[in-house]
C-alpha cells in the first residue's frame, strides 16, 4: 500500500471543505468558476500551456457551445477528474491516474469511448463497425485535438500524411504513373472513404463501390441499353483506385485484361505478343497498340446506342 | 453535466474532485487572452516560375505550362470562445487551375453555412495530333483536300502521305469546376438538419475511338477527340436526432447528370471497302455516330442509426432505397446517309430504371470483460427493371439493314440485377494486457440475373493476433482463407441476348459466342489466401521503426480442362519505415515500399472453322498463356527543421518511384508468340521549402518542386499516326520531362 506523505495528507484534508463544495457545485459553476477562482483549464494550463492553447483555439475550447468540453469541465471532461490529482501531485507521466490518450496501455476502445460520449452521432454512428475500431485504432491515433484548427487529418493538404502513415501501400501507390489526384491534394482519402465506419465495403462513403465512384463519375451510372456486366457490378473488377502502372488505373493492360473474360472467334481470342509491335519487329496490330481493344470497342462502360451491343457505338 | 472520461463504464477512471482545490491553490492563474491561439490568419502572396511545358507534370497541379504563375493562399479565421461565433475563409492555389476557395460562417452549436469553389484541371497528353476539325465539338469533319485512305494504301508511307499533311495538334485536357453550398442547424432537443448542394461543370476533350466496320476483318478506326461537357448536380439533405443512447438520421440524396452532347459524329476517313455492305459507308459520305453518356438521375432515401441498449453493447442499422433512371431518346441505328432502316427501333428510349436497396444490421457487444463479439448482416439489391426489347443493329455505320431476326445482329438487351447477402461474425478476446486474439467468419452470397453464374457463395475464415510485445513494440499478424464457388456456369448472355432464330442456325457444337471453357474471374471458383503482418517499434523515444507486409494469392479453379481466363493472381507488398527525431525541432523520415502483382491467364485462339473444336475440353492447337508481372518500388526520404537560428524553417522530401510492367505471352500451340519489351517508368520528385522569419508575423518563403520523369510504353512508342493499317492513331509520345517550379512568396500572419 502506498504511503501518502503526511504533509500532502494534511494539505489535502485541509482543502477538503473547499473540495466538497466544488463537488456539490452545479456543472455551470464548475465550468465557470466564481471570480477569483481558477478553472480546471487554468490549472492544467500551468504546465501544459501548448496543449491548452491548442485546445482553447479549437472547437472544443468554445465556451459558448454547451456541448463542448469547455462547457463541461474543461480538460477534466476528457482527461477525467484524476487530472486534478495528477496536478496535485506535481504532474508527471501517468501520475495521479489522469486519463491519457497517448498512453499505449489504455485500450483504444476506452479512448474512443470518451470521444463517442459526444461524437457517436453523425459520421461516427457506425464507428464500432469500422475496421479502425476493430484494429485498435483510437480517435487520437489520427486526430490532434490540441492543435487548434490545425488537426492534420482534417486538412485536405495534410490528410494523406496521417492516413499514409498506416496505409503504406497506398502511400506508395499515389506516386504511380496513373493515380487519382491525391498527392496533389485535390482528392483526399475521405473523398471516398468514411474513416469512422460505414456500411459500405472498405469503409466507403456510399453503400457500394459503384455508388461511391458515381459521385464523381456520374456519366458512367447509366442504366445503359447495353450494359457491360463487370462494370455494372463493381468498378474494381478492372480498376484499382489508389494508383496503377497501367493507365487509366487499370489492374492489367489491354488486350489481356479483356481476354481474361473474352474468348470469341477470331481477334478476341487471338494471342497478342511482340508480333503486333511496330515494324520491323511486328505488324503493328490494331488490337495491341495505342488503346488496344478500345481503339474500336470504346464504350466499355456501357452504350446507349441501339447499334451498340458490341460497345463500338 | 456529462462527463466524458468519467463515464461510469470507464473502470480506469474513478477519481473524485478532492484535489481540485489543491490544484487551484498551487497553479498560477494566467489569462487566456494573453495566449497565442492556433487559430491563425495568414495570407501568402508570391510568384513562381515553371521552366518547361510538361503535361504530365501538370497532370493535376496546374503547373503544366512554362511560365510565371501567381502564388496565392489565404487562411482567415475567427472564433469567439465566448459567443461561439466563427467564420473562416480559406483559399489554396488561387493562382493556379487547381484552386480552391471556401467560406464558412456560423455559431458553433447553433448553425453553420458554407460555400466553396473548387477547380481541377486534368491535363492529358498534348503531344498527339488529329486529322479532324472541330475537336471539342460534337461534330468532327475532315479537312478540305483530304482524299481518304484507300485499300491500296497498304504501307505506312502511303497512308502517311494521305494523312500527315492534315494533322493538327490535339490537346487533351478536362476541367472540373465545383460550386458547393450548404447549411446545417441544430434544431434543439437533439435534432439537427443539414443540406449540401454541389454543382459541377466538367468540360474538355478526351480521346476515344471511332470505328467503321462490323467484324474483326474490316474495321477502320480513328482515335478521335470526344467532347466532355457535363453537368452534375448533387443534393444531400438530412435530418438527424441524437442522444447518448441512440442516434438516428434520415437522409435524401439526389444526383442529376446532364450531358450537353448526346452524340459525337465524325466523317469516315477511309474509302469504301468490300466488307462494308452499306455502299455509302466510306469516305466521303460515311458518317459515324457514337452515343455519349446519357442524362440520368439517382434518388436515394436512407435511414441509419445506432442504439446502445447497455454500456457494452451497440446496435446499428441502415436502410436505403434508391432509384436510377435514364430515358434519353435513342439515336438512330445508323447515321451514315443511305442506310435506310427497314425495321424501326422497338422503343424510342430506354426507360431504364434500376431500384436499389441496401439494408445493414450490426451489433458489437462486450459479452465478457475480455470477450467482444461483433456481427453484421448486409443485404444489397440491384433490381434492374429496364424493359427488354430486340434491336436489329447496324454494325458501326457500315452495314445494310437486316431483314429478319435469324441473324447475330438481332440482339436483346440484358438488364443486370444482382443481390448480395453478406454475414460477418467476429470474436475478439483480450488474452492479457496488450494482446488481442481475433477470429472471424464471413458468408457472402451473390445472386445475379442474365449472367453466366446465377449464384456464388464465398466462405471466409479469419484469424489474427495483435500484441504489444513491450511498451514500445507492437505487432499484428492476420490470416484469412476464402473459398468461392458458383452453382452452375451457363452461357445465359448468349441464350438471352441472341435470337432463338439465330441460335437455331448453329450446330450444337458452335451454339455459343464466348468460349464455353471460359470462367470469368469476377465469379469463377476461387481460393484466396491472405496474410498480413506489421510490427512497429520505438527502441528510443526519438526513433520509430516499422515493417509491414501484405500477401495474397488467388487460385481460380474450374471443372473445365483447361480453364480459360484468369488462373492465378498474387500480390505482395512490403514496407520498411523509419522516423527519427534527433531534436525537438527536427524530424526525419524514410520509407521503402515494394509492390508486386503477378497473374497468369490462359486462352485459346480460334477461327470459325475451328470454333467447334475450340469449345471442347483438352489440349487445343491455339492454346496460349500470358503471365503478367507488375512491379513498383517507391523510396521516400524527408526532413523538416523548424526554428533554425530562431528564424528559419526548412525541409525537403525526395521520392523515387520506379515501375516495371512485364507481359510474357507464351504459345503452346500454333500461335506465334514474340516477347514484349518491358514498360518502365522512373519518377524522381524533390520538394524543398525554406521559410525565413522577417518579422514577428511575417515570413519569406522559397519553395521548389523538381521532377524528373521518363516512361517507355510499347503501346505508343514508335507508333506513328498511320503505323497501324486500320487505325489512325494520334502518334502521341510517352512523357519524358525534367521540370522545375520555383516560387518565392511573402507570408503575413494577422495576430
Amino acid at each position: 500500500m502506498r504511503v501518502v506523505p503526511r504533509l500532502d495528507l494534511l494539505r489535502m484534508l485541509g482543502m477538503l471543505g473547499a473540495a466538497l463544495l466544488l463537488v456539490a457545485a452545479s456543472p455551470a459553476a464548475l465550468a465557470q468558476p466564481a471570480p477569483g477562482k481558477a478553472s480546471p483549464e487554468e490549472v492544467c494550463k500551468g504546465c501544459h500551456l501548448d496543449y491548452f492553447n491548442g485546445y482553447a483555439a479549437s472547437k472544443h475550447g468554445v465556451k459558448g457551445d454547451e456541448r463542448t468540453p469547455a462547457s463541461m469541465g474543461g480538460c477534466l471532461a476528457c482527461h477525467g477528474d484524476a487530472a486534478l490529482e495528477h496536478a496535485a501531485k506535481g504532474g508527471g507521466k501517468g501520475v495521479g491516474g489522469i486519463f491519457s490518450f497517448s498512453n499505449p496501455k489504455v485500450p483504444a476502445e476506452e479512448k474512443a469511448k470518451v470521444c463517442l460520449t459526444c461524437h457517436q452521432s453523425g459520421a461516427r454512428v457506425n464507428w464500432q463497425l469500422s475496421s479502425h475500431a476493430n484494429n485498435d485504432v483510437a480517435c487520437s491515433s489520427c486526430h490532434s485535438v490540441h492543435a487548434g484548427d490545425k488537426d492534420k487529418v482534417r486538412i485536405k493538404a495534410t490528410q494523406f500524411e496521417v492516413c499514409g502513415s498506416c496505409h503504406r501501400t497506398q502511400r506508395a501507390q499515389i506516386n504511380y504513373p496513373s493515380h487519382h489526384p491525391i498527392k496533389e491534394g485535390k482528392v483526399v482519402c475521405s473523398s471516398c472513404h468514411q474513416p469512422h465506419g460505414s456500411v459500405g465495403p472498405n469503409m466507403l462513403v456510399k453503400g457500394t463501390v459503384n455508388e461511391t465512384c458515381y459521385t464523381c463519375h456520374a456519366e458512367k451510372r447509366g442504366p445503359f441499353l447495353w450494359e457491360h456486366p463487370p462494370v455494372r457490378e463493381d468498378c474494381t473488377n478492372c480498376h484499382t483506385p489508389h494508383g496503377s502502372i497501367n493507365t487509366p488505373l487499370l489492374k492489367a493492360r489491354g488486350p489481356w485484361l479483356c481476354q481474361q473474360c473474352h474468348s470469341a472467334q477470331f481477334h478476341p481470342s487471338t494471342l497478342y505478343s511482340g508480333t503486333g509491335l511496330p515494324p520491323p519487329t511486328g505488324n503493328a496490330a490494331q488490337q495491341l497498340l495505342a488503346r488496344s481493344c478500345l481503339n474500336c470497342h470504346t464504350q466499355v462502360h456501357g452504350s446507349n446506342h441501339p447499334s451498340g451491343p458490341r460497345w463500338t457505338r | 453535466m456529462r462527463r466524458l472520461a468519467n463515464n461510469p463504464s470507464n473502470g480506469i477512471l474513478k477519481r473524485n474532485r478532492l484535489c481540485l482545490a489543491v490544484a487551484i491553490a498551487l497553479v498560477p492563474v494566467a489569462s487566456y487572452a494573453q495566449q497565442e491561439a492556433l487559430v491563425s490568419s495568414e495570407v501568402e502572396l508570391g510568384a513562381g516560375y515553371v521552366n518547361k511545358d510538361a503535361w504530365k507534370f501538370g497532370g493535376y497541379n496546374g503547373l503544366g505550362d512554362e511560365g510565371a504563375y501567381l502564388i496565392g493562399n489565404i487562411e482567415l479565421r475567427s472564433r469567439d470562445r465566448e459567443t461561439a461565433r466563427w467564420w473562416g475563409l480559406t483559399g489554396t492555389n488561387l493562382g493556379l487551375s487547381s484552386r480552391n476557395l471556401r467560406f464558412d460562417l456560423g455559431t458553433q452549436g447553433s448553425y453553420r453555412l458554407w460555400a466553396e469553389y473548387d477547380q481541377l484541371e486534368k491535363r492529358g497528353n498534348d503531344t498527339g495530333r488529329t486529322l479532324f476539325n472541330g475537336a471539342g465539338s460534337s461534330s468532327l469533319t475532315l479537312p478540305a483536300g483530304f482524299a481518304g485512305i484507300a485499300t491500296t494504301d497498304t504501307t505506312q508511307a502511303l497512308r502517311a502521305a494521305k494523312v500527315d499533311p492534315f494533322l493538327q495538334k490535339l490537346d487533351l485536357r478536362q476541367e472540373r469546376q465545383n460550386y458547393v453550398a450548404g447549411l446545417s442547424a441544430r434544431l434543439g432537443r437533439g435534432w439537427e438538419a443539414s443540406a449540401n448542394f454541389r454543382h459541377e461543370k466538367k468540360d474538355g476533350i478526351k480521346l476515344t475511338g471511332g470505328v467503321f466496320g462490323n467484324s474483326g476483318g474490316n474495321p477502320r478506326s480513328s482515335l478521335i477527340p470526344e467532347p466532355v461537357d457535363y453537368e452534375t448536380n448533387q443534393l444531400e439533405a438530412a435530418l438527424a436526432y441524437a442522444t447518448q443512447k441512440m442516434q438516428f438520421k434520415a437522409s435524401y440524396y439526389l444526383s442529376l447528370f446532364n450531358n450537353d452532347n448526346t452524340s459525337l459524329t465524325w466523317q469516315n476517313p477511309y474509302r469504301q471497302i468490300a466488307g462494308w455492305t452499306a455502299a455509302s459507308a466510306g469516305f466521303p459520305t460515311g458518317i459515324g455516330q457514337l452515343a455519349l453518356p446519357p442524362e440520368n438521375q439517382f434518388h436515394q432515401l436512407a435511414i441509419n442509426g445506432g442504439y446502445n441498449p447497455t454500456q457494452t453493447t451497440r446496435l446499428g442499422y441502415t436502410l436505403s432505397i434508391g432509384r436510377m433512371t435514364q430515358d434519353e431518346p435513342f439515336l438512330p441505328y445508323a447515321a451514315t446517309p443511305g442506310i435506310v432502316i427497314n425495321t424501326p427501333l422497338p422503343r424510342s428510349s430506354l426507360d431504364g430504371q434500376v431500384n436499389t436497396t441496401l439494408a445493414n444490421l450490426n451489433f458489437t457487444s462486450r459479452v465478457l470483460p475480455r470477450l467482444t463479439l461483433r456481427g453484421s448482416y448486409r443485404f444489397d439489391d440491384r433490381d434492374d427493371r429496364t424493359p427488354r426489347a430486340q434491336y436489329l443493329y447496324i454494325g458501326a455505320d457500315s452495314q445494310s439493314p437486316q431483314s429478319g431476326v435469324a441473324t447475330n445482329r438481332a440482339r436483346t438487351n440484358l438488364p443486370l440485377s444482382h443481390q448480395q447477402n453478406l454475414v460477418k461474425l467476429d470474436a475478439d478476446y483480450r488474452l492479457f494486457a496488450g494482446t488481442k486474439l481475433n477470429a472471424g467468419y464471413d458468408y457472402d452470397q451473390i445472386r445475379r440475373e442474365l449472367e453466366e453464374v446465377a449464384k456464388t457463395k464465398e466462405h471466409t475464415l479469419r484469424f489474427g493476433v495483435r500484441r504489444s510485445i513491450a511498451e514500445n513494440v507492437t505487432g499484428a499478424v492476420s490470416y484469412a482463407r476464402s473459398q468461392r464457388r458458383y452453382d452452375g456456369y451457363h452461357d445465359i448472355p448468349f441464350e438471352e441476348s441472341f435470337s432463338p432464330e439465330y441460335r437455331a442456325t448453329l450446330t450444337a457444337a458452335t451454339a455459343w459466342d464466348n468460349n464455353p471453357l471460359m470462367r470469368k474471374y469476377n465469379f469463377s471458383d476461387r481460393d484466396r489466401d491472405r496474410l498480413k503482418f506489421n510490427v512497429s517499434a520505438s527502441p528510443q523515444q526519438s526513433v520509430t521503426l516499422g515493417l509491414s507486409a501484405d500477401y495474397y494469392k488467388d487460385q481460380h479453379e474450374s471443372e473445365k480442362n483447361p480453364l480459360l481466363g484468369r488462373q492465378e493472381a498474387k500480390g505482395t507488398t512490403y514496407t520498411l519505415d523509419a522516423a527519427f527525431t534527433p531534436a525537438e525541432k527536427v524530424t526525419t523520415h524514410a520509407y521503402y515500399t515494394h509492390d508486386n502483382y503477378k497473374s497468369r491467364q490462359q486462352n485459346r485462339s480460334f477461327a470459325s472453322a475451328t470454333k467447334a473444336a475450340a469449345g471442347l475440353e483438352g489440349p487445343f492447337a491455339g492454346d496460349w498463356f500470358v503471365g503478367v508481372d507488375n512491379e513498383a518500388d517507391t523510396f521516400g526520404v524527408g526532413f523538416k527543421l523548424t526554428g533554425f537560428r530562431g528564424r528559419i524553417d526548412f525541409g525537403a522530401d525526395l521520392t523515387y518511384t520506379t515501375s516495371t510492367g512485364h507481359v510474357d505471352p507464351q504459345s503452346v500451340g500454333t500461335s506465334t508468340a514474340l516477347p514484349l519489351p518491358e514498360n518502365i517508368t522512373r519518377l524522381t520528385a524533390l520538394q524543398l521549402f525554406a521559410k525565413y522569419q522577417l518579422q514577428k508575423n511575417a515570413w519569406a518563403k522559397l519553395s521548389l518542386l523538381h521532377q524528373k520523369y521518363k516512361e517507355s510504353d510499347w503501346a505508343w512508342d514508335n507508333v506513328r499516326p498511320t503505323e497501324m493499317a486500320n487505325v489512325i492513331s494520334t502518334g502521341q509520345l510517352p512523357p519524358d520531362y525534367t521540370v522545375t517550379a520555383l516560387g518565392l512568396s511573402y507570408i503575413y500572419r494577422f495576430q
